[in-house]
């Protein structure tokens, strides 16, 4: 098989663009999403159904349909409700749902794994829920929860890929168009799937950093700082 | 002591606790049924009975960690959890009231339930903090009287998993005494340690009780509810059974379901 090496020069500019955009429009889903998962999880932890059945409900459906058939059917919801939408605004929408119901999930477990006595022991205090959860919780269920964020991470931006089918112009959308001008769909793809993993292996490693600070603080309070606390000082 | 008048309802001469026909349903199971009693300021009242009698439920309703199904529940003459309207429906309170409330009752737990994610310092000036709004230098003050106190100035920097089992109550009674609570509720405050830890625990109770500290006790320690208790609540399927001056009730229980649970715990506190 024969390389052609002139799409590499011609082709990698427009797809490093196209990279730039998939990292931007990732960050946004995954932030909004994050702040959707919080807000789910703690309605599928509530015991009030009006709040627990709708959460319920919106992880199934995200969970249960493809990824592609969200996409489609929300970009063309809109013009359908009079709504003139830009294409990437439609997909950093459903793409925020989406990682927003994968999120939910793994939060809710973390939520869960911390001991029931430790949110209890705060709300004996006076503590309202909320700050509870932010100050006991949490901080306590993130060995839990970091790495089972950074599959779902990985997850989203691999699935944004199939934005482009709404013509989002991100990575994949950009290998569209260089391959329309080279017709080398081989050398294009290769390019293309050495820059999704380049970024999926920086993510995955930033949150194997972020992993062993956890770890090493969750170390830190059971025997390592035991010198610490021998010797009195105080930080 | 004085013995409080049954029915005096004047918010005035409320007492510390009122608790009126209080039912409590886990599913089918009916685990209080009509729990009536009153606590005085300053009264030390020991809850014993066999386990599944209802005792940790009963204390956590009183906290409001569990909700009660009917009846009421008066800290001070103020309703907690529940009120009633005008027109006599049962509402919830708001989460507010109900924060306001819980903040000064103390609760110990069986499991201690420190946070692990903090220190011994750290445990005990968040709640006066965050709750109260205290700022670090008046919370760490009351934190490092109170360590002191428990005998534990040199852990205040240590992680909860570093303390023995008798260390971490301690320090979780300070955590709770730290909000400067008007009554403290301990929910089997020894049961989860080892023998040789439990008089420690039990060391820090009777100080708090000599200093005057409303104090609800769910214990099978007998020996402490005999010395420190000025009434025993013997509990045993969701009702209480017997309230009585300790002496009376260990002398001469009224109820043969009590003979039997003194007789019980008698014959294993005796055994070798």
């Amino acid at each position: 098989m024969n390389l052609d090496f002139t799409v590499f020069t011609f082709g990698l500019p427009i797809l490093l663009k196209g990279l730039g955009n998939t990292i931007l429009f990732c960050a946004i889903s995954i932030v909004c999403g994050f702040v959707i998962a919080c807000l789910i999880a703690l309605c599928r932890l509530s015991r009030r159904s009006f709040l627990r059945l709708p959460a319920l409900w919106f992880v199934e459906v995200f969970r249960n349909t493809p990824f592609l058939v969200q996409a489609f059917i929300l970009f063309f919801a809109f013009p359908r409700l009079g709504v003139r939408i830009d294409a990437t605004v439609a997909g950093i929408m459903v793409l925020s749902l989406y990682a927003g119901a994968y999120f939910s999930e793994s939060i809710r477990g973390a939520i869960l794994s911390v001991p029931k006595g430790q949110i209890e022991a705060a709300r004996a205090l006076g503590m309202p829920y909320l700050r509870a959860m932010r100050r006991i919780v949490l901080p306590q269920s993130l060995g839990y929860l970091l790495p089972a964020t950074t599959n779902q991470i990985i997850g989203v931006i691999k699935d944004s890929a199939a934005l482009s089918v709404i013509t989002v112009p991100e990575l994949s959308m950009a290998a569209q168009v260089v391959l329309g001008e080279s017709f080398s769909p081989v050398e294009t793809y290769v390019m293309v799937a050495i820059l999704y993993w380049a970024l999926t292996a920086c993510v995955a490693a930033m949150m194997a950093y972020f992993e062993r600070r956890v770890a090493a603080a969750a170390v830190a309070t059971t025997s390592e700082s035991a010198r610490f606390a021998t010797a009195g000082k105080s930080h | 002591m004085t013995k409080p008048s049954a029915d005096s309802d004047k918010l005035s001469s409320a007492p510390m606790v009122r608790v009126r026909n209080l039912h409590k349903w886990f599913g089918p199971l009916h685990v209080l049924n009509d729990i009536s009693f009153d606590v005085q300021s300053g009264e030390k009242i020991c809850i014993i009975g066999p386990s599944g009698s209802g005792k940790s439920t009963l204390l956590r309703c009183l906290n409001f960690l569990e909700e009660h199904d009917a009846g009421t529940i008066w800290l001070e003459g103020a309703a907690m959890g529940f009120h009633t309207e005008e027109d006599g429906r049962r509402q919830r309170s708001s989460e507010s009231e109900i924060n306001r409330m819980r903040a000064s009752i103390g609760m110990v737990f069986q499991s201690f339930n420190l946070w692990g994610h903090m220190t011994v310092l750290g445990n005990i000036i968040e709640a006066p903090m965050h709750v109260r709004g205290l700022g670090r230098s008046a919370a760490e003050q009351i934190a490092l009287e109170l360590l002191e106190r428990m005998g534990l100035a040199d852990k205040r920097n240590a992680y909860p998993s570093q303390l023995s089992g008798g260390q971490q109550q301690r320090a979780a009674i300070a955590r709770a005494l730290a909000m400067r609570p008007k009554i403290m509720l301990f929910d089997e405050p020894t049961s989860s340690l080892d023998p040789e830890l439990v008089g420690e625990v039990l060391e820090v109770m009777r100080g708090l009780a000599e200093d005057g500290m409303t104090m609800l006790v769910v214990t099978h320690e007998m020996d402490f509810a005999a010395d420190v208790a000025d009434r025993i609540i013997f509990m045993d399927h969701g009702t209480i059974l017997e309230q009585e001056r300790p002496a009376q009730f260990f002398e001469r229980p009224k109820h043969e379901r009590a003979t039997q649970f003194l007789a019980r715990i008698l014959r294993r506190s005796t055994r070798p």
